[in-house]
């Protein structure tokens, strides 16, 4: 495991985006003591006032700290992002590995209800969904990480395909390894690497999804902020007062970015046959 | 003596067509039988079969596996798993791909070693240097933390049989274990498994197409052809007094030493493409001896203690052959 974590960090690219998500978390978790007000408070004569020094980027359009919203919508964003992720991937895993794995009828079943989510758009399914279950933090993330794990399955289901023919699983099976054990440890391993850059690449899509939840309102709700419903409080104002939607955009792609970045690296890093080039 | 494997009247098919038919054999403790044959004449089949690896869509539809008496047939699955890699092991054709490529040579000895002799991390971890050292690896320790792609082809085989050893297995099936090596490195391997064979006193069974590795290797042979025992000797039986035409053939097509060829001789046509259509003898088609009686069913025929092949003329053959 030392040689992945320097073949990680010679990746300069990856380095940089891991640098840029630590910076970024670190503002999430530290929030209370950066942010310069309370981003709550509201003073609507000063409603969307550009950057000064007592408000570094600007006022939001009932003049509350753009700043403060932001470290405080950092850690709605990225929670929701990393653990409807990890969620999606859970769900994506056991049924992509079931399907793949052992194949015939269960295969079959798990890939036609795959294919049903698919068939409803996921933007819509999730809005159904969070409008019987009513908008909160927890059933956005649980009914965001519910509802995207069809890639996974769909991409891991193919990769064990590959994988599963192969001599070495042969080999396991013919000195008395399990069905379980062989696909835990001889199996997953070998399809992980595709997995972690659709993780990276899934944060970062949920991310947005989350902001245009928020957009809709069916999101996190006011007065609680996110990046998601700081850009689209700016939206309407973006000729006037552009400072508003600019910096939580850039939050936001600066967070997408160094997600994918570093799911970059983390694929080569985690791949031992691309040692053997260096 | 008490037979360590005994197959009886095994048959295979795969989707209905059947791939084995009446394949029967035994095998002592320690002893060394070669299953020869060219491709598609049943070898691995029979060889996955007494592993339990069949997998669909091909299915046992008849006979008996009989492991020290017991019918590994009858077995449920989880025990049948059981005694792979404990005591009986394979090892494939291609070291290649066989070691997994993402874990270290230690940690893929040291998981036969958990799963089979009860040790704990540890314990395999520190064991498993003995075990490279046993198949002839230099510098051990340092091969241990070698991943699969760090190492030659008959570095591979070596750790492979490793794996297999690790098991301390009564039977070893090395399934063409030197095909894909060059034969520098296939004479070391042998050497290797013959030596591991008198240490440990396990029986093997060899695989091959190559003729020569069972005269120099076993200690009896089976021959195969489409799907069938076509004959069965020591190898001294085999090689100087061959009964059955196919066996013939075959060491009629092996180039000789000394002995100018333009042309090495071949058995004329092809392996029959489906068994389930023939009744009798599968050779027959390209039997130079063959008549219609060849066309029912045949059975296999004693000419010694130790020798039967399954063809009819086989008292006329005896004679001839041994004449020639």
């Amino acid at each position: 495991m030392p040689s992945f974590l320097s073949r990680l960090v010679q990746h300069r690219l990856a380095t940089a985006g891991g640098i840029v998500l630590i910076v970024l978390i670190a503002m999430a978790l530290f929030a209370p003591w950066l942010a310069p007000h309370d981003p709550e408070a509201v003073h609507p004569e000063a409603g969307l006032h550009g950057p000064s020094w007592e408000y570094p980027l600007g006022q939001d359009p009932l003049g509350r700290c753009i700043l403060s919203r932001m470290l405080y919508g950092a850690r709605v964003s990225l929670s929701v992002g990393f653990l409807a992720g990890v969620l999606s991937l859970g769900v994506g895993i056991v049924m992509g590995s079931l399907a793949g794995y052992f194949g015939g009828w269960v295969d079959l079943v798990i890939m036609r209800l795959a294919e049903v989510f698919m068939t409803v758009p996921q933007f819509l399914l999730v809005i159904a969904a969070v409008a019987i279950v009513g908008p909160s933090f927890t059933s956005v993330l649980v009914i965001i990480g519910l509802s995207s794990w069809t890639g996974y399955a769909r991409v891991l289901r193919g990769e064990i395909l590959g994988i599963k023919q192969k001599p070495f699983v042969e080999a396991a099976r013919a000195y008395g390894a399990s069905d379980l054990r062989i696909l835990a440890r001889h199996v997953l391993p070998n399809c992980l690497a595709p997995l972690i850059v659709m993780v990276t690449l899934n944060v970062a899509s949920v991310i947005l999804l989350e902001s245009s939840l928020s957009f809709l309102g069916f999101g996190i709700q006011e007065p609680q902020a996110s990046w998601g419903s700081i850009l689209s409080q700016g939206r309407a104002f973006f000729q006037t007062a552009p400072h508003v939607a600019t910096f939580p955009g850039l939050a936001i792609m600066a967070a997408v970015l160094a997600f994918n970045l570093l799911g970059d690296g983390l694929r080569d890093a985690l791949d031992p046959k691309l040692v053997e080039g260096e | 003596m008490q037979q360590l494997l005994s197959v009886q009247n095994l048959e295979v098919s795969f989707a209905k067509r059947p791939v084995l038919r009446q394949v029967t054999f035994s095998l002592a403790p320690g002893e060394t039988l070669g299953i020869v044959g060219e491709s598609g004449s049943g070898k691995s089949v029979t060889a996955l079969s007494i592993m339990g690896l069949l997998s669909w869509p091909g299915r046992i539809t008849d006979g008996k596996v009989l492991w020290h008496g017991e019918d590994l047939l009858q077995l449920p699955a989880d025990s049948h798993r059981q005694l792979r890699g404990s005591s009986m092991a394979m090892i494939f054709q291609e070291p290649m791909t066989c070691l997994n490529p993402v874990y270290t040579v230690e940690q893929q000895i040291a998981e036969v070693l958990m799963l089979h002799q009860g040790m704990n991390k540890r314990q395999a971890s520190e064991a498993a240097a003995s075990y490279l050292e046993q198949v002839g690896i230099a510098e051990p320790k340092a091969r241990l933390r070698n991943f699969p792609h760090e190492l030659s082809g008959g570095m591979r085989q070596r750790v492979m049989i490793a794996m297999a050893l690790a098991g301390k297995p009564e039977l070893l099936i090395a399934d063409e274990p030197t095909t894909a090596l060059d034969v520098t490195v296939q004479a070391q391997i042998l050497d290797l498994l013959k030596r591991l064979q008198a240490d440990t006193g396990m029986a093997m069974i060899l695989i091959t197409h190559d003729l020569g590795l069972v005269a120099e290797n076993a200690d009896r042979g089976i021959v195969m052809y489409a799907g069938e025992v076509v004959e069965e000797g020591t190898v001294s039986e085999l090689f100087e007094t061959p009964a059955h035409p196919y066996t013939q053939g075959l060491l009629r097509s092996l180039p000789r030493w000394g002995e100018q060829q333009d042309l090495l001789y071949s058995i004329p046509g092809t392996v029959p493409r489906d068994l389930g259509a023939i009744a009798g003898c599968a050779f027959a088609d390209r039997c130079p001896l063959s008549s219609v009686a060849c066309r029912e069913q045949q059975v296999m025929h004693m000419l010694s203690p130790s020798q039967a092949a399954r063809c009819r003329m086989v008292n006329a053959q005896v004679k001839e052959g041994v004449a020639r």
